[in-house]
Parts: C-alpha cells; sequence; structure tokens
C-alpha cells in the first residue's frame, strides 16, 4: 500500500500516490463535523450499513456514520483485538463479526482511532442485503444506544430476483422515507433527493473509471491502494466533496498509466481478489505478491460499490433494485458469471480468495467458486484463510507458504 | 398402543432418522420434501402430497462437506450437507430452503449445485415480520411456493386440501402441547428426553402416524398424577440434538419444565387459524406470530420478555443456554438473554455443542454441579 511518506528517494517519491493525503484531509474532515454535530445537536447522526440506501439521508441532510469502516480502522490500527476482546467479555462469541465485535467494544470503552469513538447515532438504518450479520448487530446498537432502529430487509436473490421481492422492497423503501421524516421531523425534499441521487451516480461513475485504470498493463495501482481510496465512496457518496476526490484520484491514476508507473514494477502476474481485505496485514501482502511480480489488478469487493445505478426519475423502484440486487445479495452462480467477467476485464492469470472467518455470505461458497472458475476459466485459484481484522486466526507463515507455492503454479503455467 | 411402546417408537425414530425416512417413504410412497427450518410451510407440502421430513444434520465428522464448506459454519449445514454427498438422503424426492440465516443462504446455492435432488425449492421468507408489506410479501412467496409444488408434482393444491393438512398439523401441535402442559404440572409422568423425542420425531413423521401415536399417549397419560417434585428449568437455544443433556438433568434431579427452543416449543407453539378462510393468510399468519426464532426481526416481539414470562410459567430456578456453535443469530441474542436472566436473579449457565464433534458426556458434570447448586438456593 502506497504511504504518504517524506522520502528522499526519487523512484519513491515517483512511485507515491499523492491523492492519499487528499483523501486523509477528506475522511478527517468527515469525521469532524460528525463529531462536531454530536456536540452541538446541529444536525442528527445517522449509523449506516455498508450496504445502505445513504441517499436519503444526504437528502435529509443526516450525517451518515459506517461502522464498518470504522472497523476497518480498527483493524488497520491493529486496535481491533482489544475491542473484540471487551466484547468477548461481554458475552459476545468469538465467532461473531469481527467488525461487529470490534464495535460493540469501541462503543463501549470509547477507544478508537477516532478520539472519543464514534459519535452516537440518533437513529440506526441497517438493511441486510450485505448480511443477516448486520440485522443482529444493530439490533444490540438500538438495545445499547436506546434508539430507533429501521431494517430494509432485501429478500436474496436464488437465481432470479422475483417481482413479489421487488414490490416488498420498494414499499420498504417507502417506509424509509416516512421513517426518515419521523425522525427528522421534516418532510422528505424529492428536489434535493434528485440532487443527492445525481451525485451518487456520478460517484460511482467515477469510482468505476478509478478502478479501470486496472485494465492497463502495467496497473498504476494494486487493489491493496484500491482498498485505501474506497473509504469515500462508501461513506461519502452522493456528496459534492466525494466527486472532487475522485476526479482528482482518477486524473493522477490516468496520468500515471500514461507515464508507465506501475504498482508492481516487472508486472509479471495479474491476479484477482476476492472477499474483504485483511485490513492488518496490507503491507506484507502487497509487498509480498509485489516481490513476485504480482499485481492484485481487481478484486470483487471494490468492485461492489460500481454498481449502483439509481433513477432519479424512479426513486423507490430504483433504489429497491439498486439495493437488492447487490454483489453478495446474489447465488453463488450468479457470482461465478460476475468474477469470469472481471477475469476476462481485467486479464486476471490467478484468482486469490481470503476465506474470511467474519463473513459467512461472502466466504461460504468460496470452495465451489474456487472450483468454477478453475474448471470454467482454466486459471489457478488459491484460498488464504484469515479474518478481516482479528489476527488471532491469521497465520501470516502459513498463508506466505501459499502464496508462494501458488506463484509457482503461475510460473509454470507461464511456461 | 401403549405409552411405553409410544415413546420407544418416538426413540427410536429419533435415534435413526434416516432408517425411520426410508420406512415412511417406503410405506406411503409419497414423494418425500426435506428442510432445515420451522419456518417451512409444512402444511403447503403436505397438501401437496408430499411427506415434509427434517433434516437435522448427523452427529458423525465430515467426510464430504469440507470440501464445500469451511470449519466455520455450523454444524448443521456441514453435516447436513455431508449426509446429502454421503448418499444418505436418496430416499428425498427434493428439499426445500426457506431463508433463515446466512449460512442456510448459501447452503441452499452448494445444495442446488452439488446434492443432485430432483425438487429444489427456495422461500425467501422475509427477515422483518411485524410490517403489512412483509405480511403481503409473505403470502406472496408462499404462493410462489404452492404453484412451485403444483410443477412439482403435477396436481393442483387446492384451498380445501391446504385447510385438511392445516388440521392435521394443528392437532399434532395441539397434542404436544397437550404433552408439555402434563408435564409441566406433573414432571414425574414422563422423562424430559421422551417428552422431547415426541416433538423431534414429529419433524421426520408422516403427520398423521404421529397424531395416531399421540392420541394413544395422550389418553395414558391424562388425568395421572405424580408426586415428583423436581428442580425446574428452561432450555433456551437453538437446537438441542443430543438427548443425553436432557437425561444429565433428569438424573441430577432436574427437569426441562419449559423451554425456547428450534427443536421444541417453537415448533409447536401457536396454531394456524382455521377460521380464516384463505388459507395461504393464515400460514403467514402464524409464521408472523409464532415465537420469533433468533434470525428473524420483529419489532411486535422480544425475545427477552418472551424468556421471562416462560420463567414465570414455569417457577424454573435456572436456566440452561443451549447452542450449537457457529450460529451468529442466537450468540448475538445470548449477552441479552442472560442479562434478562441475570436481572431476575436467576443462575444461568451455557453450554455449546457441535454436531460433527460429539462429546455430550463432558458436559455432565458441569450439568450436575449446575442442577445441584439450584436445589441448594
Amino acid at each position: 500500500m502506497s504511504e504518504v511518506k517524506k522520502s528522499s528517494d526519487p523512484a519513491k517519491e515517483k512511485k507515491k500516490i499523492h491523492s492519499a493525503k487528499a483523501m486523509r484531509q477528506l475522511m478527517t474532515d468527515y469525521y469532524t463535523k460528525a463529531k462536531i454535530a454530536e456536540a452541538d445537536g446541529s444536525k442528527k447522526i445517522a449509523w449506516i450499513t455498508s450496504g445502505g440506501p445513504v441517499e436519503p439521508l444526504h437528502a435529509m441532510d443526516v450525517i451518515p456514520i459506517y461502522p464498518e469502516n470504522h472497523g476497518a480502522m480498527l483493524g488497520a490500527s491493529r486496535m481491533s483485538v482489544e475491542m473484540c476482546q471487551v466484547a468477548e467479555d461481554m458475552g459476545y462469541s468469538r465467532d461473531l463479526c469481527s467488525y461487529f465485535r470490534g464495535d460493540i467494544g469501541s462503543a463501549v470503552t470509547k477507544q478508537s482511532p477516532i478520539p472519543g469513538g464514534l459519535p452516537k447515532p440518533d437513529f440506526l438504518v441497517a438493511c441486510n442485503n450485505i448480511c443477516g450479520t448486520v440485522t443482529k448487530w444493530y439490533e444490540v446498537l438500538a438495545r445499547y444506544f436506546d434508539v430507533p432502529m429501521f431494517l430494509i430487509d432485501t429478500p436474496f436473490i436464488h437465481q432470479e430476483k422475483t417481482e413479489q421481492s421487488a414490490v416488498y422492497v420498494t414499499a420498504q423503501m417507502q417506509e424509509y422515507f416516512n421513517f426518515l421524516e419521523e425522525q427528522c421531523g421534516t418532510s422528505f425534499d424529492m428536489d434535493r433527493f434528485q440532487e443527492v441521487a445525481n451525485l451518487s451516480m456520478e460517484g460511482v461513475r467515477l469510482w468505476n473509471k478509478v478502478l479501470s485504470t486496472c485494465e492497463n498493463s502495467p496497473s498504476p495501482i494494486s487493489c491493496f491502494d484500491a482498498f485505501f481510496f474506497l473509504g469515500p465512496i462508501v461513506t461519502l457518496r452522493g456528496t459534492e466533496e466525494n466527486n472532487e476526490f475522485y476526479r482528482g484520484l482518477l486524473a493522477e491514476l490516468e496520468e500515471r498509466v500514461a507515464q508507465g508507473i506501475a504498482a508492481v514494477d516487472n508486472e509479471k502476474y495479474r491476479l484477482l481478489w476476492d472477499n474483504l481485505p485483511i485490513w492488518y496485514s496490507l503491507r506484507p501482502l502487497s509487498e509480498l505478491f509485489s516481490s513476485y511480480g504480482a499485481c492484485l489488478v481487481a478484486d470483487t469487493y471494490t468492485n461492489a460499490w460500481a454498481r449502483q445505478k439509481i433513477d432519479p426519475e424512479n426513486p423507490l423502484e430504483s433504489l429497491a433494485q439498486c439495493y437488492t440486487e447487490i454483489y453478495l445479495n446474489i447465488d453463488i452462480e450468479i457470482m461465478v458469471k460476475e468474477i469470469k467477467g472481471l477475469i476476462s476485464r481485467y486479464k486476471a492469470d490467478g484468482f486469490v480468495l481470503h476465506s474470511n472467518r467474519s463473513c459467512k455470505p461472502y466466504s461460504l461458497g468460496q470452495y465451489d467458486i474456487a472450483r468454477m472458475i478453475q474448471e470454467e476459466t482454466g486459471i489457478p485459484t488459491l484460498i488464504i484463510e484469515a479474518d478481516m481484522t482479528d489476527d488471532r486466526v491469521y497465520s501470516e507463515a502459513q498463508a506466505k507458504t501459499r502464496i508462494e507455492a501458488f506463484i509457482e503454479t503461475l510460473e509454470s503455467n507461464k511456461k | 398402543m401403549e405409552a411405553v411402546e409410544v415413546l420407544h417408537e418416538m426413540k427410536r425414530i429419533v435415534e435413526d432418522p434416516v432408517s425411520a425416512g426410508k420406512r415412511f417413504k417406503d410405506t406411503l410412497k409419497r414423494p418425500m420434501i426435506g428442510y432445515f427450518c420451522t419456518y417451512t410451510p409444512e402444511e403447503l407440502i403436505h397438501a401437496a402430497g408430499c411427506v415434509p421430513y427434517r433434516i437435522m444434520g448427523r452427529k458423525k465428522q465430515v467426510e464430504f462437506a469440507d470440501r464445500h464448506l469451511q470449519s466455520y459454519s455450523c454444524s448443521l449445514v456441514r453435516t447436513g450437507l455431508d449426509m446429502a454427498l454421503a448418499g444418505e438422503l436418496d430416499f428425498l424426492d427434493g428439499t426445500v430452503f426457506p431463508h433463515t440465516c446466512d449460512s442456510i443462504q448459501r447452503l441452499s446455492d452448494i445444495w442446488r449445485i452439488n446434492a443432485g435432488f430432483l425438487y429444489h425449492g427456495d422461500i425467501v421468507l422475509p427477515v422483518k415480520l411485524h410490517t403489512e408489506s412483509a405480511r403481503k410479501y409473505i403470502i406472496d412467496e408462499l404462493s410462489a411456493f404452492r404453484a412451485s409444488l403444483e410443477e412439482f408434482t403435477g396436481n393442483e393444491i387446492t384451498d380445501d386440501a391446504i385447510a385438511d393438512s392445516i388440521k392435521a398439523y394443528n392437532l399434532m401441535r395441539d397434542n404436544l402441547n397437550r404433552l408439555h402442559d402434563i408435564k409441566r404440572k406433573n414432571p414425574g409422568i414422563v422423562k424430559s428426553t421422551l417428552a422431547d423425542d415426541c416433538v423431534q420425531a414429529a419433524m421426520y413423521m408422516p403427520v398423521e402416524e404421529h397424531n395416531r401415536l399421540m392420541a394413544d399417549l395422550l389418553a395414558e397419560f391424562e388425568g395421572k398424577d405424580d408426586p415428583y417434585d423436581p428442580i425446574r428449568l428452561v432450555v433456551v437455544g437453538n437446537m438441542c440434538v443430543f438427548g443425553e443433556i436432557y437425561d444429565f438433568i433428569e438424573d441430577a434431579g432436574g427437569s426441562v419444565a419449559g423451554d425456547d427452543m428450534c427443536t421444541g416449543y417453537r415448533y409447536y407453539s401457536l396454531n394456524v387459524d382455521e377460521k380464516n378462510e384463505n388459507p395461504i393468510e393464515a400460514l403467514a399468519e402464524r409464521i408472523i406470530r409464532r415465537p420469533l426464532c433468533a434470525a428473524k426481526h420483529s419489532l411486535d416481539f422480544d425475545r427477552g420478555k418472551f424468556l421471562s414470562s416462560i420463567i414465570d410459567n414455569t417457577n424454573a430456578k435456572g436456566v440452561i443456554f443451549l447452542l450449537i456453535k457457529f450460529c451468529d443469530p442466537h450468540s448475538f441474542d445470548y449477552p441479552y438473554l442472560k442479562d434478562t436472566v441475570e436481572k431476575r436473579g436467576l443462575p444461568h449457565m451455557l453450554i455449546e455443542m457441535e454436531m460433527d464433534n460429539p462429546s455430550p458426556g463432558q458436559v455432565k458434570t458441569r450439568i450436575e454441579a449446575f442442577v445441584e447448586m439450584l436445589g441448594q438456593g
């Protein structure tokens, strides 16, 4: 992962992604504004899931906070395990999602990379399109903070989305708008919503273009960089600041492509990554793959935020469709089709799957997915067993051995 | 049949459900449809002329499922898949998966791709149960499932047929409710394990057969009295597949006076409204109003309050939380329910088991000590 550090090494300077500084500022401002709103009560604060429809929140001038993004921060800053242990002492099983355990541990102790911890929610919005865990997580939060929770229940798509599912979710979007009006004490501003929806769509379009720069060979960044730059499209989607940032990043990446600046020098193998990042081991993994000339050029996780399409003319139906048809809410065979698309687009030579103990919807089925990809595309696959933020279940030595063996397979395939 | 023979038959079925399933298939010669979750509308399967059959995994190390499921998935899905891949469930004509939890959701995909059954149904029930839009959606999904069964069997499922099936299943639930009422008043009349066997056997058997056996059983038990006054406990959790645990409780002088278990009360509580002329609607109502599984979300049902009411009704002295490991929904609820019990000043203990790593003997001492402690309190 490229770091913004003072370096007198011109080669390193060249490789540095300058937009990282702008991003840190953007995220700092975002959390600062939220903490100020918590203190002075000037705006409502809602905690929302990463797959939740955030556009209506912006339309109501509510600040969205993402405990999952916070969970990633806890993982990256290596505070996660300590926070998880607090949750475990409360009786929460060690087998539960580590984002949740870290979040509840942080909420209770107020320990966090953000001074004072996350700002308290006025209400909660959960959408179970990503998993059933968030429903239960937010029930716990609702009891802990004693605030209302709204669940958007998006039925899973087995083979085909049904008409009754579309009707159900569309109805819930209206219920969601009603809920927001109740919580905010104001009426829903459809004009403002249209504005936000347009900004959101533009943000998604820009994020798509950012990721697409990796179709180039060599790729200007790797998915380890993409994991870092994912923050704004998740937390600030629907705002002008978000789009401004990605315009800057896109310009920088296009310049890198033009200049032939590669994420991995002597890019030899192009790989696809599946599942969430291993947040506490981004740099070691990035460096290890790089040392073999392997670049993780794309991944299914960051691509999940490149799919949304909201039709401002048809808000309820399109919100319903957009948030039902996300990557984790579809069956394994549909996922395989999408993965094959990514492999083809990015010209991937191999597929690395993170079997993430914390995420059942993403991880269960991977063994079949790997087998089907191998059978249908011929590219080799590697499964790394870990957890996204709880490093107690990760063996770096074991992962290293398996990666080395995988590289050997890639090498012999090239011959 | 005498009560002791009925109980023997129930236990025989529960201890070897695969042999039982094969026996019923051979006798009835009707299509058998497997299911994992008690939100399955068994009445619809029955009305279609099929026999519903619950799959509750097996107490054996997995041989084949490791190729498809990581070790951190629950042993219900792992051993259940293993049974299918081993050919143990070949007597089934198909399976149906109501949406339950993340693991069952993915199991459905893996199963459809690998298990090789003729019929595969998904009933994507909502997680949310307290809204009008959810109610409408349940009705739509049940209607779609009805159409799917009609296509599979080639027969129309009339409203009258569903109404008849509802009557049969209501009788099954009535019988189990009566049995547990009798046991609550007179714990000495039937051991906790045997009462639980009657519940679990119902999940594997044709409902008419179960109703027949239960009629005989209740005829003998009704009006009986027994002075035995054991230490009353409540058991809460997901599934109890280790009957030995209830024996350990009884052997230590305890009795399971009430429960909030998937393999227990949640299965047979609350009948379907026979007065509702729309049987699909009536089935939807039961789904909405029956005691909530942790995998569901309803603002109209508080599991803590429900547990509290069970404790009141049974005069329980303590609570045992019994969980099959790696169950996210129930693990999430555990601290809240534990706090509920503590606020009432009652002791509690947690037992976590795995079907594919069976070692019930290890908890014997813990249970004995717990029940003994309750007796002294």
